[in-house]
């Protein structure tokens, strides 16, 4: 039996990729939602916007983003334009469509690690002349670093699971968009059941340690110094 | 002169309060704002800080706003000149003693305060241990030193004594007191403590359902019929069994007074409490 190890290596590179950007944006996100939004409407209403791929049907989420993708779109054309990229079918689509998908799984552990620190240690950072830039790079993060890395694994993992928004923005084209949960629904569909098992087994090893790291994390947090 | 007139709706568990405070303090002055739990003088602090604006009023000290409400002054925390003692210390749990010491340090300031500082409160050699291992007490002398490092125009301490057992007490009044020395600024502690007041205080303020009662120096104000019902806490210093007679050293002045029976007499050095009518200034 042999299986193409593509779909693997396609997998860990949209992954990989996605975890990245995502902690590029979401360290500024949160602190956005944290800092900036604070007592005022718009702060529910954008945890409720980075929340939606958790209750969303990828299926839905997929729907809108092949739409917004399309070539013909606003979206599609200018990055055609621009960048000479077309975002639906590609990977640079499903990669952007994965860090949508994932987002939650990034900001949500740490925002909700930021705000369960006492208030006085922003406090205190403040009347110590801190900006509320240093103090949440300087104190803050720094006291929750277990939580950067519960999301950052999640968001791993999350991207390795992915099939709906995927399949939907980025079908299954061999070596661009058919990662390992795509190749499995392929390989059904084709009957290559022994395939199926392999990708289906890789996976689920994979998943398994990545929850069990995520719960000695999380059990180091509550009894390891801060 | 520190000048204020607060204005500002709390709410609390107990339910609402119209917090009104006007008064003018002289620099370099250590008033202690005193008052029951719910009283609102954490807020208080906080209003002073720019952590919490006041509804309407003004706060200035040597003729600078910090805060007016009609011509829309409000610096932040960051642009007033203040230390700040919480009452659970808000030592930073990532950084060692030395490292919450730099961390407050501004870039204008002189690293060697840092060790002057740690020489003064006695952890230089815990210098690079992380506050989670240090004592209650020791914790709230960094968080002191902290609190001082930037040499504010204005000092804010929440209960600063409050969680420590007698020795640590001593403790850190008596830093507390080189720390004035050293870096001279005007102070305002917030207690509900008669004996924290009188030990650290030149002024003591009385709040009262958000009003202020009371003001004035501390013999003036400790010695009114206010305190009657609840009389005022002192160590006591010497017991003569034969006269039947106490010295008891409430802050920083010693009082005399009777007592009828031996027994049940606490020892030397035990807090008691006195009773306004039982006071009289030993001269």
């Amino acid at each position: 039996m042999d299986i193409s190890f593509s779909p693997l290596w396609l997998s860990l590179k949209l992954a990989t990729f996605t975890t990245l950007i995502l902690l590029i944006i979401g360290l500024p996100l949160v602190y956005l939602i944290h800092f900036k939004l604070k007592f005022t409407f718009i702060k529910p209403l954008v945890k409720a916007i980075v929340s939606l791929p958790l209750v969303l049907p990828p299926t839905v989420l997929g729907y809108y983003l092949l739409v917004a993708f399309n070539p013909e779109s606003f979206l599609g054309s200018t990055f055609e334009r621009l960048f000479d990229l077309r975002l639906v079918f590609s990977f640079t689509g499903i990669l952007i469509g994965s860090v949508i998908f994932s987002l939650p799984f990034m900001v949500n552990p740490i925002l909700s690690a930021i705000e369960s620190l006492p208030a006085y240690y922003e406090d205190a950072a403040y009347t110590l002349g801190k900006s509320s830039w240093v103090t949440f790079f300087k104190v803050l993060l720094p006291n929750i670093k277990a939580s950067v890395v519960v999301g950052l694994t999640l968001s791993f993992a999350h991207t390795i699971g992915e099939f709906g928004v995927i399949l939907m923005i980025g079908g299954n084209i061999p070596n661009e968009t058919r990662v390992a949960s795509i190749a499995i629904y392929n390989e059904v569909e084709m009957l290559n059941y022994q395939s199926a098992n392999l990708y289906a087994l890789i996976l689920l090893v994979f998943s398994l340690l990545v929850l069990t790291f995520v719960n000695y994390f999380n059990a180091e947090k509550n009894t390891g110094e801060l | 002169m520190l000048e204020f007139s607060f204005s500002k709706k709390l709410h609390h568990q107990q339910g609402e309060l119209q917090l009104e405070l006007t008064e003018k303090l002289p620099l370099n002055s250590i008033t202690a704002i005193m008052g029951g739990s719910g009283e609102g003088k954490t807020s208080l602090l906080k209003m002073f800080a720019g952590l919490l604006p006041p509804d309407k009023g003004y706060l200035k000290i040597n003729n600078n706003y910090w805060f007016d409400s009609i011509s829309k002054i409000n610096f932040p925390p960051q642009r007033r000149s203040i230390g700040f003692l919480f009452q659970e210390y808000a030592l930073f749990p990532n950084m060692t003693v030395r490292e919450n010491l730099l961390f407050a340090l501004a870039k204008k300031n002189n690293r060697n305060i840092i060790d002057e500082l740690l020489s003064v409160i006695n952890l230089t050699t815990l210098a690079n241990v992380k506050p989670h291992l240090l004592s209650g007490g020791q914790q709230q002398r960094v968080a002191l030193a902290r609190a001082v490092i930037r040499q504010p125009d204005l000092l804010l301490l929440d209960e600063p004594l409050s969680a420590l057992d007698q020795e640590m007490r001593d403790r850190l009044q008596q830093d507390l007191k080189i720390l004035l020395k050293k870096y001279p600024t005007t102070v305002l502690l917030v207690t509900h403590d008669h004996t924290e007041a009188a030990r650290l205080a030149n002024y003591i303020m009385v709040l009262e359902k958000g009003r202020k009662t009371q003001f004035g120096s501390v013999a003036a104000v400790l010695g009114t019929k206010q305190l009657e019902k609840t009389g005022i806490l002192g160590e006591i210093i010497t017991i003569d069994k034969e006269k039947k007679i106490l010295q008891v050293l409430v802050g920083n002045e010693l009082f005399t007074t009777t007592f009828a029976s031996s027994a049940n007499l606490p020892e030397i050095g035990k807090t008691i409490l006195l009773k306004v009518e039982q006071w009289e200034l030993n001269k």
